[in-house]
C-alpha cells in the first residue's frame, strides 16, 4: 500500500522584546550556568502575591505576524491559565491564550524545489516561556529562571504537510519571515525558535486523520527532516505489520537515527484551563492596529527593478521566485543574498544605475561580501556601477578594477578619483608603445625564434612583457596589434 | 496617657498636631499595650519588636501620618516574615512590599505587626490558622471571625488603631461585625492586589478595619490608589474619600433597599434581625427612604461562591512547591520529583486548604468544568446583573453582616458546610465586585457585637462612606471598648 504523511507544526518563537511577557525583567539569553538567575524578579519567580502585567510590545509583534499571514487578529482576546506541575514552571500554571488566540487562521507561502506552496495556519497565540533546566550527572537538575516569562508566540499549522521536505521548507520560511519582520531572532541553536512536529501517516487517497505522535527537542532543520523521515517510515512499518500507532511523544536518537518514545500518552493531559483573572481581556485599539500596520509596512522589502518599485512582504519565497524569474542569479546566490540584505540592496541599487545585473552581482558577491566580512567599508551603488562601466569600456583590466574597488571600499572616494590616484588613467602614447614593443622584440630572441618556427601563440608572452613595462596602462589589443605589425605577422 | 489608646486615628492625629503626644511616643505605648494583652487575644503572628521598621515619619503629609497599623499576614511585607497563616510559608521573607503596605509606609505609618488569619484566607473563624486561633476580645471563648480575625481583634483590643485586611467572601466585614469595629470592602480594583497573596483572584479585595468610618476614609485616601503593578486596578487617581464621606448632599433622601431574603428568620438569628430592624429605623430617622426588595437566587450564592473560590485557589496555590522559597526549600535532591511535591505540599497545607485544592481541582477538570466551574461563572454573571438591576430602584442595600453573632471556638470547625453558611450575607458583594461596609449595630442581649452591612453599586465607594457616616452619627452604636479590654487597660501599667 502507498502511504502519505500528515504533518502539522507547532512552533514556539521568542518574541524580540526588551522585557519579559508579564514583568519588567530584561530578556537576556544567557547560556552559562554562572549567569543563571540574574534576570529574575518576584513576578517571574512566581512569588506569593505577585501579579502579571502584559507587555504590550509583544502584542504588537504578534499582530505584525498576523498581518503578514493575512490572518484574523482578534480585537478582543483573553488569557488563560494552563496548569501542570513541573519545576521549570514557577506558578504551577502558564499564562497563555486558549479559546481566543490573538491570531487566528492565515496562510504562508513557501518554496519546495523552486515550486510555490501554501500552508494554512490554525492559530498563533501569546504565552510565556518556562525556566531552563540544566541536567546534572547525579540525576538532579538546576533551574535557570532567566528564561522564565520570556514572551513566546506559539504558531500552529493545520495538518497540511505531506512530507518532511515540505514541513522543513515551511519552517525555514516562517523563520525568515519572523526575522525579516523583526518579530523574533528565531535562532534554533539558542532555543528562540523551537519546532515540534506532530505526525501521522495514512493510505494515499484517504482523508482520515490517524493517531499522531509528537517529536520534541529538535534543534536543527536537518534533524527535523531526518526525524520526520524516520518517523514516517516507523509508522508505515507498523501499519504494514498490522500494528497500531500509539499516541506518544518522541525524541530523536541521533546515534541510532531513529525516533524513541519519551512517554506514552494514555489520556490527554488535563490542563484545567480557565480564564486568567489577573489580566483583563486584551482589547486592541485602532492605534494598536495602526502601529502594527506601520511597523509591518516598514519591514516590507522594496526593490527598484526596471525603474519600477517592487514591494515584497517580509520573507523569502516570493523574493526567491522573483529573482529566479527575472535575473540571471543562481538559486545558491539568491539564498546568499537573502541572508545578506545589505548586499542585496547594493546589488539592486547598482543595477538600477548600471543595468548590467550579472556584472554588478559578481562585484557584490565576489568582492564586496568578502571585504565587508572584514570591515564596514564605503562602497556605494555608484562605485559598483562605475567600475562595471570602466571594465565594459576596457578602461581597466580586471586586476586594475579590483585595485580600484579596494581603494573605493577603503576610502569611499569616487571610482574615477581612485583610477587617477592609481595612475590607471595615464595613456601610453603611440610612439612610446612603438618604442617599448621594439625593445621587447629586441630583448627576446628565443621567443622570436619560436614565433618564426610557427608557434604564433608565443606572441602572448611578449604582450605580457609590454603590459608589465607600461605598468598595465597600455591597451592590450593595441599593444598586440603593434607587436604583430613590427613582427610582420 | 493610656486613654489615648482608645482614640480613633483622626482623634489621635489631632493630638499629634496639637503636640500633646508624639507619634513615636504613642507607637511605643501602643506596642506595650499590644504585647500586654496579646497572650489573651493572640491577634498577631508577628508583633513588631522595638526598633523594628521605624517609618519615615518625616513624610508628614500622609493621611494617617504616624498612626500605628496592623497588617493581615496575607499581605507581603519586607520587614516582617509573611506566612499567609500557613506552614508552607513559615519563615518566608518577601522580597517586596504589597502596594497597600508600601503606600502606608510611604505615608509615615507605623506597623504593629502581622495579624493572624485562616490559612490563605480560607475560613470564617481564624481557627484555620496553621499556628494558633485568635480569641474574640468580647468573649475569649468565641472566634473573632475570619479570615481577617487577627486584624479585627487587634483593632477591637486596642492593639492597633487601624488594620489592613483582605476580603474574598466577607473576610474583613464578618470579623469586623463579630468584633464590633468597622470593616470596609472597596470596589474590586480600588486597592491594588499587588502583594495580596492570592486566594481567589477574581474575588480578592484588600480591605480595612477601623474604629469609625472617618478612619476608613483616611485609610482609603492612603491605599485607594491606582497601581501599574495590578492590571485589574481601576482606582480613580485623585479621589478624596474624606471629602466624599462628608458630602451629605450625596445621600440626602437616598433610598436603602432591605433584602427580604437576608431577613429570613430561618437564615438569620433573632438578635441580628432585631438589630437590623433598629438600623432601618435609624436610617428612616436620618431621612432615608427604606424599601423592601427581593434578591433572586439567594440559594445559589454559596454554591456559586464555593465553586469559584476553590477553583481559583487550586490554581493560585500551585506555586507552593518548595523549589524557589518556602517550606521544603532548598529541595532535597535525594527525592524524586513526586516525592518532593508530596513531602512539601502534604504537610505544608492545612486540612481546609487541602479540601479546597481538591475541590477546585475537581471542578476545573475536563468533564466536570462545564457542570461546575463554567456554570458557577454564569451564575456569578446573573448575580452581578441582578444586583445591578436592584440598584436601579435603590441607592444602597442593607443586610446583616452575618446571620449570627460570633460563635464559639471549636463550635463549627468540624462542620465545613455550617462554617461556609456564615458567609451567606457577605459573598454577594464579592461576587458582584461592589463595595460594602460592616458597621457596629449594637450588642446582642448576651453582649456580643452585631454587624450591619451596607452595599453600594460598583465605584460608589465615597458615597457608601457618606451613608455609613450618616448611619454612624444617628445610630450611636459605634465602637466601644470591649469590657475585657477595658479591664486589661485599667490594670495596664504604662
Ligand atoms: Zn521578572
Amino acid at each position: 500500500m502507498e502511504y502519505e504523511a500528515v504533518i502539522a507544526l507547532e512552533i514556539h518563537a521568542h518574541l524580540k522584546t526588551a522585557r519579559k511577557q508579564y514583568c519588567d525583567c530584561p530578556v537576556v539569553n544567557t547560556r552559562e550556568l554562572a549567569d543563571a538567575n540574574r534576570y529574575v524578579c518576584p513576578v517571574c519567580l512566581g512569588h506569593p502575591g505577585v501579579l502579571p502585567v502584559l507587555n504590550r510590545e509583544s502584542v504588537i509583534l504578534a499582530m505584525m505576524l498576523g498581518i503578514r499571514l493575512h490572518a484574523d487578529i482578534a480585537r478582543h482576546s483573553i488569557f488563560a491559565r494552563k496548569h501542570y506541575f513541573y519545576p521549570d514552571l514557577p506558578k504551577g500554571y502558564q499564562i497563555t491564550q486558549y479559546q481566543t488566540p490573538l491570531v487566528e487562521g492565515g496562510e504562508l507561502e513557501f518554496l519546495v524545489d523552486g515550486e510555490m506552496r501554501t500552508a494554512q495556519l490554525e492559530r498563533a497565540h501569546l504565552e510565556e516561556d518556562t525556566a531552563k533546566i540544566f541536567y546534572q550527572d547525579d540525576g538532579s537538575i538546576l533551574l535557570d529562571y532567566n528564561r522564565a516569562g520570556v514572551p513566546l508566540l506559539e504558531i500552529v499549522t493545520k495538518p497540511v504537510f505531506r512530507s518532511a521536505a515540505e514541513a522543513v521548507a515551511y519552517a525555514e520560511e516562517l523563520r525568515q519571515v519572523l526575522r525579516k519582520l523583526g518579530v523574533s531572532d528565531a535562532n534554533m541553536e539558542e532555543g528562540s525558535f523551537r519546532c515540534e512536529p506532530n505526525i501521522s501517516v495514512r493510505p494515499v487517497g484517504s482523508d482520515e486523520l490517524r493517531t499522531k505522535c509528537e517529536i520534541k527537542n529538535l534543534n536543527s532543520f536537518a534533524v527535523i527532516r531526518k526525524s520526520l523521515d524516520a518517523e514516517i517510515a516507523r509508522q508505515i512499518a507498523l501499519y504494514e505489520d498490522d500494528g497500531e500507532v500509539q499516541h506518544c511523544t518522541l525524541r530523536w536518537d541521533e546515534e541510532h537515527a531513529r525516533t524513541v518514545p519519551m512517554r506514552i500518552k494514555e489520556t490527554q493531559a488535563d490542563y484545567r484551563y480557565f480564564d486568567e483573572p489577573d489580566l483583563p481581556p486584551l482589547v486592541l485599539t485602532d492605534d494598536d492596529f495602526a502601529e502594527a500596520r506601520r511597523r509591518y509596512e516598514s519591514a516590507m522589502f522594496t526593490l527598484e527593478w526596471d525603474g519600477k518599485e517592487h514591494r515584497f512582504a517580509p520573507g523569502t519565497a516570493r523574493l526567491t521566485r522573483f529573482f529566479l524569474d527575472n535575473t540571471e542569479l543562481r538559486e545558491s546566490e539568491v539564498a546568499v543574498l537573502l541572508e545578506d540584505e545589505d548586499a542585496l540592496r547594493l546589488l539592486f541599487a547598482s543595477n538600477e544605475i548600471s543595468g548590467a545585473f550579472r556584472e554588478c552581482a559578481n562585484w557584490v558577491l565576489m568582492e564586496y561580501r568578502p571585504r565587508r566580512a572584514e570591515a564596514e567599508g564605503n562602497i556605494t551603488p555608484q562605485h559598483i556601477a562605475d567600475i562595471v562601466a570602466l571594465r565594459a569600456d576596457a578602461k581597466l583590466n580586471s586586476t586594475q578594477a579590483k585595485e580600484v574597488f579596494a581603494l573605493c571600499f577603503e576610502r569611499g572616494i569616487s571610482a574615477s578619483d581612485a583610477v587617477s590616484e592609481l595612475g590607471f588613467d595615464q595613456v601610453v602614447s603611440e610612439s612610446d608603445l612603438q618604442e617599448i614593443c621594439a625593445q621587447v622584440i629586441a630583448d627576446n630572441d628565443k621567443i622570436i625564434a619560436d614565433i618564426r618556427k610557427g608557434k604564433e601563440q608565443a606572441v602572448r608572452a611578449l604582450l605580457g612583457q609590454v603590459m608589465k613595462l607600461t605598468r598595465g596602462k597600455a591597451k592590450p589589443d593595441e599593444a598586440l596589434a603593434e607587436l604583430k605589425r613590427q613582427l610582420g605577422m | 496617657m493610656k486613654e489615648l489608646l482608645t482614640l480613633t486615628a483622626h482623634e489621635l492625629m489631632a493630638k499629634f498636631a496639637a503636640g500633646e503626644v508624639a507619634p513615636e511616643e504613642f507607637y511605643a505605648l501602643q506596642m506595650r499595650f499590644a504585647r500586654h494583652i496579646e497572650p489573651k487575644v493572640r491577634s498577631f503572628l508577628t508583633l513588631a519588636e522595638d526598633g523594628v521598621s521605624p517609618p519615615d515619619v518625616a513624610a508628614r503629609d500622609g493621611a494617617l501620618w504616624g498612626v500605628p497599623v496592623s497588617i493581615k499576614d496575607l499581605l507581603t511585607t519586607t520587614d516582617f516574615p509573611t506566612t499567609a497563616g500557613s506552614r508552607i510559608l513559615e519563615g518566608y521573607a518577601p522580597p517586596y512590599d504589597a502596594t497597600a503596605v508600601k503606600l502606608l509606609r510611604d505615608a509615615g505609618n507605623y506597623f504593629t505587626g502581622k495579624t493572624n488569619l485562616d490559612e490563605f484566607g480560607m475560613g470564617s473563624s481564624t481557627e484555620n490558622s496553621a499556628y494558633f486561633p485568635t480569641h474574640n476580645p468580647w468573649d475569649l471563648a468565641r472566634v473573632p471571625g475570619g479570615s481577617s480575625g487577627g486584624s479585627a481583634a487587634s483593632v477591637a483590643a486596642l492593639q492597633s488603631v487601624v488594620s489592613l485586611g483582605t476580603d474574598t467572601g466577607g473576610s474583613v466585614r464578618q470579623p469586623a461585625g463579630f468584633c464590633g469595629v468597622v470593616g470596609f470592602l472597596p470596589t474590586y480594583g480600588y486597592v491594588s492586589r499587588n502583594g495580596l497573596i492570592a486566594f481567589a483572584s477574581s474575588l480578592d479585595h484588600v480591605g480595612m478595619l477601623a474604629r469609625d468610618v472617618t478612619d476608613i476614609a483616611l485609610m482609603m485616601n492612603t491605599v485607594g490608589r491606582p497601581d501599574k503593578l495590578d492590571a485589574t486596578s481601576q482606582a480613580p487617581a485623585d479621589a478624596d474619600y474624606l471629602a466624599e464621606m462628608n458630602d451629605r448632599e450625596s445621600v440626602a433622601g437616598c433610598t436603602v433597599g432591605v433584602i427580604n431574603q437576608m431577613m429570613d428568620p430561618k437564615l438569620v438569628s433573632q438578635d441580628v434581625l432585631v438589630a437590623c430592624e433598629v438600623a432601618i429605623r435609624v436610617l428612616e430617622n436620618a431621612g432615608c427612604g427604606v424599601k423592601r426588595v427581593d434578591l433572586a437566587g439567594v440559594e445559589r450564592l454559596l454554591p456559586c461562591y464555593y465553586i469559584l473560590c476553590p477553583a481559583e485557589a487550586s490554581s493560585n496555590l500551585a506555586r507552593y512547591d518548595g523549589i524557589r522559597y518556602g517550606a521544603g526549600f532548598p529541595a532535597d535532591i535525594s527525592r524524586t520529583l513526586q516525592q518532593h511535591y508530596r513531602a512539601v505540599r502534604s504537610p505544608g497545607f492545612g486540612e481546609e486548604v487541602r479540601r479546597r485544592i481538591l475541590l477546585g481541582t475537581y471542578v476545573l477538570s475536563a468533564g466536570y468544568a462545564e457542570a461546575y466551574y463554567n456554570q458557577a461563572r454564569r451564575v456569578r454573571h446573573a448575580i452581578t446583573e441582578g444586583i445591578a438591576e436592584m440598584f436601579e430602584g435603590v441607592d444602597f442595600l442593607l443586610l446583616p453582616t452575618s446571620p449570627t453573632t460570633a460563635f464559639g471556638l471549636g463550635e463549627r470547625i468540624d462542620d465545613p458546610v455550617k462554617m461556609y453558611a456564615a458567609d451567606i450575607c457577605t459573598v454577594t458583594a464579592n461576587l458582584a465586585s461592589t463595595p460594602a461596609i460592616s458597621l457596629p449595630g449594637g450588642l446582642s442581649p448576651d453582649g456580643m457585637p452585631i454587624g450591619i452591612q451596607f452595599i453600594a453599586p460598583q465605584k460608589h465607594d465615597g458615597r457608601l462612606l457618606a451613608l455609613a457616616r450618616l448611619y454612624e452619627e444617628h445610630a450611636g452604636t459605634g465602637y466601644s471598648v470591649p469590657p475585657l479590654v477595658a479591664e486589661e487597660l485599667a490594670g495596664f501599667e504604662e
